[in-house]
């Protein structure tokens, strides 16, 4: 089979599997964000609380991918879409988290001495100038997030949460190359994608590009 | 607060940090109505914490600070600090917000119309000399430090308060620029007719702007007086150390020849040369020198003072000077 007919056989599967594999990172994501960015505006309040629970993050990022798949798997007693998002999710909080909580640190002392001493409160302070300025290095840390969550998302397959993980294992399993490539290859490209579309919007939204 | 410029009162201010740090001690002064305040020290002397303390950026572990006779501790700390126009060195200019939109700030918060805040803003940068049509839609990184303070100061003066705090407002500035802003400062204020307290470690810059200035030495105010008062009569020793190094400078660049009149004695000869009393000593002796005067008489608010020595002038201003 020559590499079209083989593309052409399996190109409904590759469809299908590429559409799970941006549905299990979308919902994770989301989950992610829906998380860590309020958590991480509310514990630049609570510097201490912060170091506790970035120290927690680093600590689940040590864990490898896989251990953390099949440990999932038995604390929640379900295979698939359950324990992978669970998963990724839990790996996706640091980066998302980190750079929130940097980026809102990262406020120049006099812009916000400035900010109170003029008559702002609090929340105006926040939303108003320390989050827009810390937007790029929030974005920095969605846009690793999704890097990371694209690439580990073909462990899922392993637990039955398909996506092209699918054909890594299946490739694996009878030993062919060609189809290890037809999940590998898709999932690089999609991360490259996703990578460069975040430094795109991060560029856009930081306050001082452009001109 | 009320249209008229306030007075600022300390009473027997002092602030201890947790950390057993006595920032200030027992320090009471008070800044006349529409008069600017120079704050003078070396850093950690505690004049930022001084200034602080009218906005509630900072509170007295005891005494008080009172605007008008009432103390701020009574005033909502956000609604008093809107009615404070306030500069930081450096500016403090929000860097993502456009020159425009940084001066529209309090204003803004304030909940003013569009049409009255364009207007306040427009006039602000009018005054500051940075005009909006040329500066306005810039953003802070695309001008120069002396026109970030010029925004600044629009900022601080957009909503017409009665009371500016300026914290070493012209500190990162380099010296010609500094020098005309202080002069243009000193200009506005009195068009305004705020009351001004200015931080400065730069005694010059306290000699060139303020009608008072505030001594203070680790947390304790050492001599409050006018610049005439600092340079020519300092109440002890640490007093005169902040003008030492700068002596000769400050009096003759900044003293006018009214100011020293009264400290000269009379001479018995007759004035040959009339100088007006508003003019410095350094331009006073500078024309003294051009006519190979030797005595002179001073006219001041339609008085004839004199006549003097121009030695007893050099005498003067060598009095404790190094």
């Amino acid at each position: 089979m020559t590499w079209t007919e083989f593309l052409a056989a399996h190109a409904d599967d590759l469809l299908w599997r590429s559409g799970e594999h941006v549905a299990l990172c979308v919902a994770t994501l989301a989950a992610a964000c829906l998380i860590a960015l309020p958590l991480g505006v509310w514990l630049t309040r609570l510097p201490r609380a912060a170091g506790t629970v970035l120290g927690l993050c680093s600590v689940i990022q040590t864990v490898p991918s896989l251990a953390l798949l099949g440990f999932l798997m038995v604390l929640t007693g379900r295979i698939g879409w359950v324990p992978s998002v669970l998963a990724l999710f839990l790996y996706a909080l640091l980066p998302i988290l980190r750079n929130t909580i940097v980026g809102l640190g990262t406020t120049p002392p006099p812009v916000r001495q400035a900010a109170i001493a003029l008559g702002m409160t609090a929340d105006q302070v926040l939303w108003q100038v320390s989050l827009p300025l810390a937007m790029p290095v929030v974005v920095a840390g969605l846009r690793t997030a999704a890097v990371w969550t694209i690439g580990t998302a073909t462990l899922c397959a392993f637990i039955g949460a398909g996506g092209l993980g699918v054909f890594i294992n299946r490739g694996i399993e009878t030993v062919d190359a060609r189809m290890v490539l037809l999940g590998v290859v898709p999932a690089a490209a999609l991360a490259l994608a996703v990578d460069a579309l975040f430094a795109w919007s991060g560029r856009r939204l930081t306050p001082l590009g452009g001109t | 607060m009320s249209d008229r410029a306030p007075e600022v009162a300390f009473a027997g201010v002092s602030l201890r940090y947790p950390n057993g740090v006595q920032a200030l001690d027992n320090v009471t002064f008070s800044v006349p109505a529409g008069s600017i305040c120079a704050l003078m020290g070396g850093s950690g002397s505690g004049k930022t914490t001084l200034l602080k303390l009218v906005n509630r950026m900072e509170r007295t572990s005891v005494g008080e600070v009172c605007l008008d006779g009432r103390p701020v501790e009574s005033s909502d700390a956000v609604a008093l600090r809107r009615s404070i126009g306030y500069v930081i060195q450096e500016g403090g200019l929000f860097p993502h917000w456009s020159a425009e939109r940084n001066v529209g700030l309090v204003p803004r918060l304030l909940g003013c119309d569009q049409r009255t805040s364009d207007d306040l803003v427009t006039g602000a940068m009018e005054m500051a000399r940075i005009p909006r049509a040329e500066f306005g839609h810039r953003r802070p990184d695309q001008l120069s430090g002396g026109q970030r303070q010029r925004v600044a100061i629009a900022r601080a003066i957009a909503a017409r308060p009665r009371l500016l705090l300026l914290d070493e407002p012209f500190g990162a500035l380099d010296p010609a620029i500094r020098a005309e802003m202080q002069e243009e400062l000193r200009a506005l204020v009195k068009r305004l007719g705020c009351t001004v307290i200015l931080v400065t470690h730069d005694i010059a810059e306290a000699f060139a702007v303020a009608d008072q200035i505030v001594l203070i030495d680790r947390g304790r105010l050492v001599q409050i007086g006018s610049p005439v008062e600092i340079a020519l009569t300092p109440s002890d020793a640490v007093a005169a150390a902040f003008t030492a190094k700068q002596a000769l400078e400050l009096r003759l660049r900044y003293l006018r020849l009214a100011d020293v009149a009264l400290h000269l004695p009379t001479s018995s000869g007759d004035g040959s040369a009339e100088l007006a009393g508003e003019r410095t000593i350094a331009d006073a002796l500078g024309a003294l020198a051009r006519i190979s005067g030797e005595r002179f008489t001073v006219l001041h608010q339609g008085q004839r003072l004199g006549p003097f020595e121009r030695r007893a002038v050099w005498d003067l201003l060598q009095r404790g000077a190094a």
